[in-house]
């Protein structure tokens, strides 16, 4: 699925020809089909349709169906201004009992330091047929609760009374807003099916945005027009609204997929984005229309280009003594300071959350706090570095045709050592410093400096290895596999093992007991901290060994390598993404017990295409056994194309590396 | 041999790794109970020394608390082992919040968070804090060991009551309390060092038995209405008098009880009429709030709303039933597959969960009021086979529920494995399944949307190393007590040719894995039977000449008994297998036998096989 997107500005023409609006024709093209929606929907009154509605058409399996769901975006005028007021109208069928929890709603609510967003009128009816007659039951205000989640959300929650297989919920609320950089999106996709969702956004002279589609080639319904009715005025300017109006028809539910980037990827949706504030005296206040002018913007903030003066301040009284040092060497001394002085709170953030001094108390801070402070740090030392803003894995890919700064949630360092650029990154005391957390691996990241333009494409060439070397023999009196295991992992590979073994020893060791080895000794570390190195551990082991009569079934890589394929969906509709390039290696060395022959040893294999490769070898040298086999994932990621050859890959390669070898004893082996 | 080279650069690179201080230690832990003015009043203080950046991890600190019983005077510092202050927590940094729970739509409970970091080891975080509270059914409910991972130096709690004040108590793991009296007041005093945390072992107690505690109550109480403890009698009557006035319908649903049961012919047919009408027409939903945690929403709350908690759906089923003129009790149950036994001796709040209890003149109903797809007067593995208290005012009294029988629990597989001439291997079963098995899977066809029912198949592990492919599962009537499940799924490798062989690999073996008798320490609670049957049938691509590995076997034993049959003929295999275990308590006295019994059932259940073709 390719995200499709465009722009314009929205703003009243006719009463604001200052501001020169642009609509790109291809809107125009696009939404030449304009529907109506022929549909009442009145609040509280429900339609034949919505009762004699049996199943959804286009999603026949699909417990419940969203009937309409309509948004309204408007500005009300309160005592100092405007408001934002967003008014929601959804009705939904509900066809079994899988789906009785779409009669449950949370409506979460932003607040900031001294004002907040308040939910009002929340409205609400359950429909059911009882003996032939529709009956209605209203929604009880007792039952809608408030909940603090955490500084900056709360939520009102409420559960629709007489829930029950066929009925009809209908639910209105109004939120207002305060923050008008933050106009509601609009979602139209769910986890059901929905037969039509609608937005519809009224615009005043005084604020334009920019909006973003994503996911919907065209709309079904298109309109915009000037409100009819009374003119409205404000500060002496007369203006009517302009109004848009958004519509999809029969969207299908969206269903996560394993090993994709993000759901915001790739659900419908519609973004908008404050561009501009065109105050009543003519004076005009940009917002980020333009890459440099984000960049400036981001470069004056507090919380941002400011802060990173304060860091270099602190940095070069704190950090003189690294100064003279080579480029690289300062390089990790600040980013081993970083880690080691600070703990990232787990909030991600492009902005600082603490002013510096407080952060630098707490030692404690956002993503922002952190790596702002780092960028501060390193000028300090006197290396080159910027910030990069971009956008974790889970918020969703960012294009560069959107200067939105609110599409960006995370910020990078990109810095200049003897020369060559790189991007790190200082919120994860186990990551190596050459390795930035996978999480921010996610497209392109915006370089914030004076007049930029620039950006830097986020990725990681390096491979991910995982290597298994295995030495065996038999006890054939005990009935064991005696063995060593000696393993290395390098790249993300060893990120996550290492951090696993460093959070929680017995879990680490509890992995290989489930595998059915039983571990005679402690398990070895080495470069648990040296984190620039391979993670290296190794430790002896037993396990229970597979006789039947006079033949030993030996299983080579005794279920360390991978039992069963990843990918477990039939059909695939989504890319595939890995993250990062991956291979894994299986060594084996197994000693051949006095007595016994070799009667069945594994063919070799071998596969090499442009997207993976996987080669098996098993032969026989001497008195021992050796096998080795290597696979590996070629590219990042995959289009949803490619997904039957990945499917197929792994099945020969699990099948593969679980092969069994037998041995007899030769008495035996003479008498066939 | 380059191998070898390698092991020894291994070798000596490798730096042990030794013992070493915990990341986090709590020095201290008290707490302190007082009375004043009729309040209950609990002072908590406590010292954790964080010996690491790991250790960081508890300086992340929440306190829970019920919203009405805040959490007051919180103060909290970071310190250096000598006991300079280094930093305090500032007012503004405590975050107040609803706690997210998956078992409640909506409670009041809340917690208090705060984080204290520090970046030079070892240091010192101590924070303190009182509670108070009007209504309380403990007085003290002291678990000193908190933390699986963080040891605990030194633990105390202490309360203060007053000399006339008549309590009851239950500790465990612990010294007794050493008691000073005085002439108006009684002081408790416990004291513990380096408190050992107890790892449950399989099928051991719970966690919350084996840990160290203390618990308190008072003998007279009011929460929500005045009670006592003193027996269960009295308890459950303050359990009746909690709920006093819920028992009302709204007058629409007055007639709907009366139209349902007129043409019913006996009380069975009204309770089964009305329990299939609530189950039909109400949902699950768990709102908490207040000491709504234990006394029911009303019955006309139902009524309007069509959803309510496990109180208020079975006060509104023993609702419709008193306006049928059906005599019903309210039954307080610990709902759960391994359930926390009911300590006798202590009448007071053991319980998790409420079912209904419908006495008739030959045998007992019992009603599961929160679950739309449990069969008429079946009681599943969450609440079968326990001590229950039937909430009867005067009358109240702890009884029993049925237990599963070995035929209860009966689950039978019949099952086909064909490998074609290019090795795909397939499997289709059909199996009759009761007992938990059948709890779990009775509810999916009506809860789960058809796209997540094959993963939540899968999660159940009921056929491994199978891609599901297509099933069906259904059941003969809403009242069946067992379900038919029927599937078909391409199987991975569990037939594997290795030249002209094919090793065989169990199919759903039945085994667990059990401590070994020396390192036991608790005893082993099976509280229900497990009883499977299998019958396997292997459509090999080749005709068979001999089958290793696995034979014929019987083995009987007073803890169950397995046996497994082998046949074969042309190109079919066919494995039949049975596995009863008994349900039972078991003595650490016992248990060898037990062990020595499901270690050789394991054994067999694990055996490969081997075909050789012809």
């Amino acid at each position: 699925m390719i995200k499709f997107s465009w722009e314009f500005h929205m703003a009243n023409e006719r009463k604001y020809n200052r501001m020169k609006t642009v609509i790109p024709l291809l809107i125009l093209l696009l939404c030449a089909s304009v529907s109506t929606n022929a549909q009442e929907t009145e609040f509280g009154v429900l339609n034949a349709s919505d009762v004699e509605l049996k199943e959804c058409e286009f999603e026949k399996e699909a417990p419940a169906v969203v009937i309409f769901d309509k948004g309204n975006s408007w500005f009300v005028r309160d005592d100092e201004g405007f408001v934002l007021r967003f008014d929601r109208h959804v009705r939904i069928k509900i066809f079994n009992e899988a789906a009785f929890d779409k009669g449950e709603f949370e409506i979460p609510l932003f607040k900031g330091d001294s004002e907040k967003e308040r939910v009002k009128d929340i409205k609400g009816y359950t429909f059911n047929i009882e003996d032939g007659q529709i009956r209605k039951v209203a929604l009880d205000g007792k039952n809608v609760y408030a909940e603090d989640i955490n500084k900056f959300w709360y939520l009102k929650k409420f559960a629709m009374p007489n829930v029950k297989e066929g009925c009809v919920i209908d639910v209105c609320y109004s939120v207002f807003s305060p923050f008008y950089t933050h106009f509601k999106d609009w979602e139209f996709q769910t986890d059901i099916p929905t037969m039509y969702s609608e937005y519809k956004v009224n615009m005043i002279p005084f604020y334009s945005y920019r909006y973003r589609m994503q996911g919907a080639g065209r709309m079904d319904h298109f309109k915009s027009y000037e409100k009819k009715g009374l003119e409205r005025s404000f500060a002496g300017i007369i203006f009517r609204d302009m109004v848009y109006e958004f519509g999809l028809n029969n969207v299908p539910s969206f269903k996560d997929e394993s090993f994709i980037s993000s759901r915001n990827d790739y659900i419908k949706k519609i973004d908008f984005q404050l561009s501009e504030i065109n105050y009543p005296s003519g004076y005009k206040k940009q917002f980020m229309n333009t890459w440099p002018s984000l960049a400036n913007e981001m470069l004056d903030n507090t919380d941002f280009g400011k802060y990173l003066k304060k860091a270099e301040k602190w940095g070069s009284k704190t950090l003189a003594y690294i100064g003279d040092k080579p480029e690289k060497e300062r390089l990790n001394a600040v980013l081993n300071y970083m880690k080691e002085t600070y703990k990232w709170n787990g909030y991600q953030g492009k902005y600082a959350r603490l002013p510096f001094k407080e952060f630098n108390q707490q030692l404690t801070g956002n993503s922002g706090n952190i790596n702002l402070s780092t960028i501060g740090a390193l000028r300090a030392v006197g290396l080159k570095a910027s910030p990069v803003i971009i956008s974790t894995r889970d918020n969703g890919k960012v294009s560069d045709s959107f200067p939105y700064s609110n599409l960006f949630n995370y910020v990078l360092v990109l810095v200049e050592v003897d020369g060559k650029k790189s991007l790190v990154d200082a919120t994860e005391s186990m990551c190596p410093n050459y390795l930035i957390p996978s999480r921010c691996i996610n497209g392109k990241g915006f370089i914030v400096e004076e007049d930029s333009e620039d950006w830097v494409t986020i990725s990681n060439s390096a491979l991910s290895l995982e290597e298994f070397n295995l030495v065996m023999q038999f006890d054939l009196e005990e009935g064991e596999v005696k063995g060593r295991c000696m393993s290395k992992t390098t790249g993300y590979l060893a990120l996550a093992e290492r951090s696993g073994y460093h959070h929680d020893k017995e879990d680490f060791e509890k992995a290989f007991t489930r595998k059915g080895l039983n571990i005679i000794d402690d398990i070895n570390v080495v470069n648990l901290y040296e984190k620039t190195k391979p993670f290296k551990y190794n430790f002896h082991f037993t396990q229970s060994l597979d006789q039947i009569d006079n033949q030993l079934i030996v299983s080579p890589f005794v279920n360390l390598a991978e039992k069963d394929n990843p990918f477990k969906q039939e059909e695939r509709v989504l890319p595939i993404d890995m993250v990062y390039l991956q291979g894994n290696r299986y060594i084996a060395t197994i000693a051949i017990p006095e007595g016994y022959k070799v009667d069945e040893l594994p063919s070799a294999s071998k596969i090499n295409t442009d997207n993976v490769a996987f080669n098996y070898i098993a032969k026989v040298a001497g008195n021992h056994i050796q096998i080795v086999a290597d696979y590996s994932f070629k590219k990042q990621s995959y289009p949803s194309s490619s997904y039957k050859e990945l499917k197929n890959f792994m099945n020969v390669v699990t099948s593969k590396v679980n092969s069994k070898i037998i041995l007899t004893k030769e008495d035996d082996v003479v008498a066939l | 041999m380059r191998l070898s080279l390698m092991l020894f650069l291994l070798l000596a690179a490798m730096v042990p790794v030794c013992a070493q201080l915990p990341d986090c230690q709590v020095n201290r832990y008290h707490k302190q109970v007082v009375f004043r003015e009729n309040k209950l009043v609990e002072f908590t203080e406590v010292e954790l020394q964080i010996n690491s950046a790991k250790g960081t991890d508890y300086a992340e600190i929440d306190i829970p608390y019920t919203k009405g019983n805040n959490i007051k005077k919180l103060e909290a510092g970071i310190y250096d082992l000598s006991g300079n202050e280094i930093r305090s927590l500032k007012k503004k940094d405590i975050v107040r919040s609803n706690v997210f729970s998956y078992a409640s739509f909506h409670s009041d409970d809340m917690e208090v968070s705060f984080e204290l970091i520090h970046n030079r080891y070892p240091h010192i975080i101590k924070y303190r804090y009182e509670q108070d509270t009007n209504e309380y059914l403990y007085i003290a409910n002291w678990f000193p060991r908190r933390y699986k991972k963080a040891p605990v130096k030194n633990a105390a709690l202490t309360v203060e009551l007053p000399a006339d004040f008549p309590v009851r108590l239950i500790q465990h793991g612990l010294d007794s309390a050493k008691i000073e009296r005085y002439q108006n007041k009684v002081i408790y005093n416990w004291t513990a060092k380096d408190i050992d945390y107890v790892e449950r072992q399989k099928y051991g107690p719970k966690l919350i038995e084996l840990q160290s505690h203390v618990v308190m109550i008072p003998e007279r109480f009011k929460y929500g209405v005045p009670g006592s403890t003193k027996s269960w009698v009295d308890f459950g009557q303050w359990s009746s008098d909690l709920k006093q006035n819920t028992d009302y319908l709204t007058d629409n649903e007055k007639l709907k009880v009366e139209e349902l049961t007129k043409d019913c012919v006996s009380d069975v047919e009204k309770i089964n009429v009305l329990y299939k009408y609530m189950q039909d027409n109400t949902r699950y939903i768990n709102v908490s709030l207040d000491i709504g945690g234990l006394k029911p929403e009303t019955a006309a709350y139902v009524c309007r709303n069509k959803y309510g908690d496990c109180k208020a759906l079975t006060n509104y089923m023993y609702t419709m039933l008193k306006e049928a003129g059906v005599r019903s009790l309210y039954t307080k149950v610990y709902a759960d597959r391994y359930p926390v036994p009911i300590n006798k001796e202590f009448p007071s709040q053991q319980f998790n969960h409420v079912i209904l209890c419908v006495p008739q003149p030959n045998d007992t109903i019992w009603l599961e009021c929160t679950d739309n797809t449990s069969p008429f007067n079946y009681l599943g593995a969450f609440t079968q086979n326990r001590t229950v208290l039937l909430v009867d005012g005067k009358e109240s009294k702890l009884v029993k529920t049925p237990a599963f029988s070995n035929a209860d629990v009966s689950t039978n597989f019949s099952t086909n494995v064909t490998i074609d001439q290019d090795g795909r291997q397939n499997i289709s079963s059909i199996a009759k399944i009761k007992g938990p098995v059948f709890d779990y899977l009775k509810g999916m066809n009506d809860a789960l949307p058809q796209r997540d029912k094959i993963d939540y198949l899968d999660e159940l592990e009921l056929f491994e190393r199978t891609d599901i492919k297509e099933f069906n599962i259904w059941q003969e009537h809403r009242d069946s007590t067992f379900l038919t499940l029927e599937l078909k799924a391409s199987l991975n490798n569990m037939v594997e040719p290795i030249g002209s062989r094919a090793l065989i690999k169990p199919i759903r073996p039945f085994y667990f894995k059990l401590e070994k008798p020396e390192k036991r320490t608790q005893e082993l609670r099976f509280a229900y039977p497990f009883n499977v049957t299998d019958t396997i049938r292997y459509k090999l691509p080749a005709a068979i000449e001999s089958v290793s590995g696995i034979k014929s076997e019987v083995i009987e034993s007073e803890y169950g008994h397995y046996k497994r049959e082998i046949s074969y003929k042309e190109n079919e295999l066919i494995i039949i297998r049975h596995i009863l275990i008994q349900s039972g308590v078991y003595s650490l006295t016992n248990y060898a036998g037990l062990y020595q019994f499901v270690r050789s059932c394991r054994a067999k259940e694990l055996q490969k096989g081997m075909v050789k073709y012809q």
